[in-house]
């Protein structure tokens, strides 16, 4: 937040200033240009903080996962700017992008998170070899984070081999085995029994906790609302309302 | 190494797929090496043939005489001395040549009259072993008289074995040459022209005949070891008079031969292109069926940081790998249709009659495998299987992931 962290501007959306946030969204508008335009982000601002155990909920088609792609950079804005740890993603190339996503950012996606061809020790393994991370420090690391997250047994299973609730917890070993800053995850547990939903969002939450690590959850599941330090409401690409329980 | 053991599991991943794609690959190589393998063998059996029957590596004629062979263009050999000592010690045969009038009681034809050293000949030329009834000259004096007909015209002169035929030509003084000779052997070279128009004589009686003294029309060399021809025609050139003698080689005696060859090695790139391009086709139809059923993969690999480069990588591999795979099932096919093929051959008279004007009477042509011809359709098939493989790889790493998550 260098860049930003001289301003102290308060944004709405956030209740503590810029130079806390991780991820700043400057009156950001997302069209989708086609027969007919779509307007799925509409002059968005809000800030999310380092640390913060964050959701985006909303109906489909509200712009959450929109809004998420920016996060990451794999999107780019038809106007206003995005700043991630204080770097604009607009002014970064293709290159640039993915080297930011592969260091600072974590991706849990709905389904299909994993690499079939791989074991779930691979697939975590995967960020840290893209990383370049030294082979010892790979092992060690790869270990660290299966025997936290309870996966050891599953180290040499193929995700065809794994039940969608292991996959999900495979596919966040993945995304913070590399230590990002920040992990975005989309509808992580839609497809999860809520039993097995509730196990894999206590996860998140831990990791939050121990670790410190952002968490931006696109969401319609309550129990991942109920865990999160805010809940921001997304309707037609705008803020509709703001839970804050913090 | 991670894309690398990614690349090789995603090609044991739909094993049907790719054995499938491997077999094209494979029988397209083994296609390819085997139609190149029996080319050569048919061109080095159409070279040897001609050297063999009738032409050697190397002739030596006055000059002019390969494009003019009148009885005046002659001129005295070489000494034996300098002809043997050429690189590798060629065979090495004296001949006269000269168009005659052939008649017997029966009819008449214009030959092709050809004066031998029937020992000297016979280790140059199959002219010996064509005998099919009857036996070759010898230089015994009975035998001066004698001539070997080509099986055709003894035919069409209706011709009996011990039977005369009157040989009239003008000799090199312009007087009118005339004698008999009397048939010892029938000859079937396989040449239907040799066949239709030659008479073999002593080549003593053909010097008197033409009024020639010691001259002679060529003198005819075969070379231990074809790579040897231009070594011997170097040396033949420095041995002789350019201003009257010509060295030729057997290119250039017959270069419809070297044009034939040319033109096959022509139409052998054209179906090195059409083969590779069809092992080319089936890795890009599989690479491109692979990555449409593996869109998400690619979405989430660009999501997680995977630059498109590396994907761009791991797809070629892929390519690269299945390519290797059809490489060594088609150097098996290759081998075990080698050895089918050198054991049974290929019998061309039963594809193309007329096919022993080029290649002698044994019309069975056998695969001459060339390391380097081998190598050469290696390379070329990977490397359009590899080259190919780039537009699925680039649609691969085009791929826009935004779409690719909103599918997931």
């Amino acid at each position: 937040m260098k860049a930003e962290g001289n301003q102290q501007t308060n944004f709405p959306g956030t209740q503590k200033k810029e130079n806390d946030s991780l991820v700043v969204f400057r009156q950001v508008s997302k069209v989708y240009d086609g027969q007919y335009a779509v307007r799925a982000v509409v002059s968005l601002t809000l800030a999310v903080r380092r640390g913060e155990f964050f959701c985006l909920a909303g109906p489909s088609g509200s712009g959450k996962t929109t809004v998420l792609n920016l996060m990451a950079g794999l999107d780019r804005p038809s106007r206003g700017s995005i700043f991630l740890d204080g770097q604009e993603l607009n002014a970064l190339n293709g290159h640039d992008l993915a080297r930011l996503r592969l260091f600072k950012v974590g991706f849990v996606f709905q389904e299909l998170n994993l690499l079939p061809v791989l074991t779930a020790w691979e697939n975590i393994e995967f960020t840290l070899l893209l990383q370049k991370v030294p082979a010892s420090e790979r092992r060690q690391r790869v270990r660290e984070i299966m025997e936290e997250l309870d996966l050891l047994d599953l180290a040499n299973r193929k995700p065809a081999a794994m039940s969608g609730g292991q996959q999900q917890r495979v596919a966040i070993a993945r995304a913070v085995v590399g230590r990002p800053l920040l992990v975005l995850a989309d509808e992580p547990t839609a497809n999860l029994d809520s039993r097995t939903a509730g196990r894999l969002i206590e996860l998140m939450h831990r990791l939050n906790q121990t670790h410190g690590l952002t968490f931006v959850i696109a969401t319609h599941d309550q129990q991942v609302m109920e865990q999160a330090h805010r809940v921001l409401h997304l309707r037609d690409g705008q803020i509709e309302s703001e839970f804050c329980r913090s | 190494m991670t894309f690398l053991k990614i690349s090789l599991r995603n090609v044991a991943r739909n094993a049907r797929r790719t054995t499938l794609t491997v077999f094209i690959v494979a029988l397209g190589l083994a296609t390819l090496i085997i139609s190149n393998a029996l080319y050569d063998g048919f061109h080095e059996k159409m070279v040897a043939n001609a050297v063999r029957i009738f032409m050697g590596h190397l002739q030596i004629h006055a000059r002019g005489f390969h494009a003019n062979p009148t009885v005046e263009n002659c001129f005295l050999p070489l000494r034996e001395d300098v002809l043997k000592s050429a690189p590798g010690s060629p065979l090495f045969a004296r001949r006269v040549l000269f168009q005659a009038l052939a008649s017997t009681t029966a009819n008449s034809l214009g030959v092709m009259v050809v004066g031998i050293d029937p020992e000297a000949e016979r280790q140059i030329t199959l002219t010996a072993r064509s005998i099919v009834s009857g036996s070759y000259l010898t230089t015994q004096p009975e035998d001066l008289r004698s001539c070997l007909v080509g099986e055709q015209l003894f035919r069409n002169l209706h011709l009996q074995l011990g039977e005369k035929i009157i040989l009239m030509a003008q000799a090199r003084d312009g007087s009118l040459a005339a004698d008999a000779f009397r048939v010892k052997g029938v000859c079937r070279t396989g040449n239907p022209e040799m066949d239709r128009s030659f008479v073999w004589i002593p080549l003593k009686m053909a010097q008197d005949f033409l009024a020639y003294g010691e001259h002679i029309s060529e003198i005819v060399l075969l070379a231990r070891n074809s790579s040897q021809v231009p070594a011997i025609k170097n040396y033949l050139l420095q041995h002789t008079d350019s201003a009257t003698t010509e060295v030729l080689s057997w290119q250039e005696v017959a270069p419809d031969i070297v044009q034939m060859i040319e033109l096959d090695i022509a139409m052998q790139r054209i179906l090195m292109l059409i083969i590779s391009v069809i092992a080319a086709m089936a890795i890009m139809n599989t690479m491109l069926m692979a990555i449409q059923e593996r869109y998400p993969e690619f979405g989430v690999l660009l999501a997680i940081g995977t630059t498109p480069l590396q994907i761009v990588g791991m797809v070629v591999q892929e390519s690269f790998y299945i390519g290797l795979l059809g490489l060594a099932a088609g150097l098996a096919l290759t081998a075990v249709a080698s050895i089918y093929f050198f054991w049974h051959g290929v019998n061309l008279a039963s594809f193309a009659a007329g096919v022993a004007k080029f290649i002698g009477l044994d019309t069975t042509v056998r695969p001459l495998i060339k390391p380097g011809q081998v190598l050469a359709s290696c390379l070329t098939v990977l490397a359009a299987a590899t080259v190919t493989s780039l537009a699925p790889a680039l649609k691969a790493a085009r791929m826009d992931p935004i779409q690719i998550i909103r599918h997931i």
